[in-house]
């Protein structure tokens, strides 16, 4: 028997959980201020509340609910239980628009040109995703060209890095490759915010088609559905959501790879029922991975990025074992 | 919801050449489809069975020549409209997500829902509901496909196509994988529904299978037309010969009906030629 929830119960349910985790980022730092004390606060907490906190608390739960959204979108179209905008080379390709951006100096012109830098490399990402995998997505296919993308992202930042004669620049770019959402401010989480709210919509105008690619793609177009629009209405979302959250936070992986996951069975399986759930469960992830971060020992070294990566890679082997398992 | 009961429409396929590379896959058929006959699309496989049939679907890969669907062409139709009254089942039919029966039947309603979003109407419900019902899966609406035997699956499959309530059924080689028992099975449920009206063609690579099923069986091979006409007419031992490269002693009686036996001595040609 199934015992799957309905979407609302599971919406419900996921939304108490992250205002749960909401209000503990709020008050834990390196001073805990309890949400008795809010009401009564001196300037000195004022300001630490409103201007890192409540910041850092809104752009992780925005970053995290993106890369969920992006992560099951992505699982959707692919039909492939190990898409992820960071494992694909999404992300990777968002960063090396971002960091080309501050090496060659656009990025001080204006405060918005590193979010369209980072959100053009995005597009250039999955465009280049779907265009060298073809319309053929086999599971194996899809990977290599992810892992490809991602070897060649490297390589660029690589060679931005050593062409870079400002040692400031380096250090920003590491900044980037390791996400973080340490002191972050209202200005990243306003940048991020119209980008990752258009893109979002065009995510969610996909879900019938993702739906119907259930039955592959013949299948889909048996039902109506024209797979062109829905591949570049996915593209542009996925860059547009994807790229700015890389803008405001650096690389956050694994995030959009294990949270449909782990909510695909509890909706029973239907990939437009799991776009919401996991924007939800991705934003809670992500906050409570950054509250552990504040919390661990060797706070100030461990970005939460590396965090996601050292919780996410193990996962990853998991599945693929799997995966292995079923099909021996 | 289809309200006149009456007729599907016909379809008609004129002069319809498909290339692909280098290779000619469908040289200039020109076919008409009538509802209410059971039609077998035969031939060995690359005959271009299956091409021809995502043609007539709507669905084919660049190709030349006329497509009308009753009084319209069906290139004029839009994407939805098409899909409402032409349901078609692919091949060895993908299901990416164990999804649970009712959902993926369910999917079949997706021609008839908004095109961003997939809220059910009352008419949605019903489709679905009759669906299950015509095909006998009613009873494991909340199993996962992924559960279900291989003659469980045949139903399911067809049952989804069913729930769009299609003028027409196009099923790409739907019995592959059945037992006898599963493939008689399928068969009554396909006269049944050609009884009540629907267009109807399956392809398929069982000729006694064609035999007991079709009302017409339209034979190909290299793309071309090489017989269209009842069982009788299109399965005898020359033909099969001709294009299978077997040897088959074809018993027509009145009582059992056509009844093909092949004799594999002949295949060997097939490949030393």
């Amino acid at each position: 028997m199934k015992y799957f929830l309905s979407q609302k119960k599971l919406i419900a349910m996921l939304s108490a959980v992250v205002t749960i985790l909401g209000i503990v980022s709020l008050a834990s730092g390196r001073v805990w201020i309890g949400p008795e004390q809010w009401l009564s606060l001196d300037s000195l907490s004022q300001t630490l509340m409103w201007d890192l906190r409540l910041p850092r608390t809104l752009l992780g739960l925005m970053v995290g609910a993106s890369l969920g959204l992006c992560g099951a979108a992505l699982q959707g179209f692919t039909r492939n239980p190990l898409a992820d905008p960071a494992l694909l080379g999404i992300s990777a390709m968002a960063a090396l628009g971002a960091i080309l951006s501050i090496y060659l100096g656009l990025s001080g012109l204006e405060p918005w040109v590193l979010a369209a830098a980072a959100i053009t490399g995005a597009f250039v990402g999955i465009v280049l995703l779907i265009l060298l995998s073809g319309l053929a997505h086999t599971i194996t296919s899809f990977i290599l060209v992810g892992v490809i993308l991602q070897t060649l992202a490297s390589a660029g930042v690589a060679l931005t890095l050593s062409m870079s004669d400002n040692p400031w620049a380096s250090d920003e770019i590491i900044n980037w490759l390791l996400g973080s959402l340490q002191d972050r401010s209202w200005e990243d989480f306003l940048f991020a915010l119209p980008g990752v709210l258009i893109g979002s919509a065009c995510i969610l105008l996909t879900r019938p088609a993702l739906d119907a690619l259930s039955l592959g793609e013949i299948g889909a177009r048996a039902l109506g559905v024209n797979l062109r629009n829905t591949q570049w209405l996915l593209a542009l979302g996925v860059g547009l959501v994807s790229g700015s959250c890389v803008a405001a936070t650096g690389e956050i992986g694994f995030v959009g790879f294990i949270v449909p996951h782990l909510l695909r069975p509890l909706v029973g399986n239907l990939p437009s029922k799991l776009l919401i759930p996991s924007a939800f469960a991705g934003g809670a992830m992500v906050l409570a991975a950054d509250i552990a971060v504040r919390f661990s020992p060797g706070a100030q070294e461990l970005k939460l990025g590396v965090a996601m990566t050292l919780i996410g890679a193990p996962f990853f082997l998991m599945l693929l074992l799997k995966m292995r398992r079923q099909s021996a | 919801m289809n309200t006149d009961k009456t007729m599907s429409s016909v379809l008609s396929l004129k002069d319809i050449v498909q290339i692909k590379g280098e290779r000619l896959v469908l040289d200039h058929l020109s076919i008409d489809l009538h509802p209410g006959e059971l039609i077998a699309l035969l031939g060995p496989n690359g005959a271009g069975k299956s091409s021809l049939l995502e043609i007539a679907a709507g669905l084919g890969a660049s190709h030349q020549g006329e497509i009308s669907f009753g009084n319209v062409l069906l290139h004029h139709m839009s994407a939805a409209q098409r899909s409402q009254r032409i349901g078609f089942l692919p091949q060895r039919g993908e299901i990416a997500w164990p999804l649970d029966v009712i959902t993926f039947v369910g999917l079949g309603r997706l021609p008839h829902q908004g095109r961003f979003t997939s809220q059910r109407s009352e008419a949605d419900h019903h489709a679905i509901a009759a669906a299950l019902e015509e095909t006998g899966v009613e009873m494991m609406h909340d199993r996962g496909v992924d559960t279900l035997s291989g003659g469980e699956l045949s139903r399911v499959l067809l049952a989804r196509v069913l729930a769009g309530e299609p003028e027409w059924l196009m099923l790409d080689e739907p019995m592959t994988g059945l037992d006898p028992g599963h493939q008689f099975e399928l068969c009554d449920l396909l006269r049944k529904l050609t009884s009540d009206g629907k267009g109807i063609i399956v392809t398929l690579h069982d000729l006694s299978l064609a035999a007991h099923l079709a009302d017409r069986i339209i034979l190909l091979n290299e793309g071309k037309l090489i017989a269209d006409g009842t069982p009788r007419e299109v399965l005898t031992a020359s033909r099969i010969h001709e294009v299978y490269g077997v040897a088959c002693d074809v018993q027509d009686s009145s009582s059992a009906g056509l009844s093909l036996t092949l004799r594999p001595e002949h295949r060997a040609k097939v490949f030393s030629s």
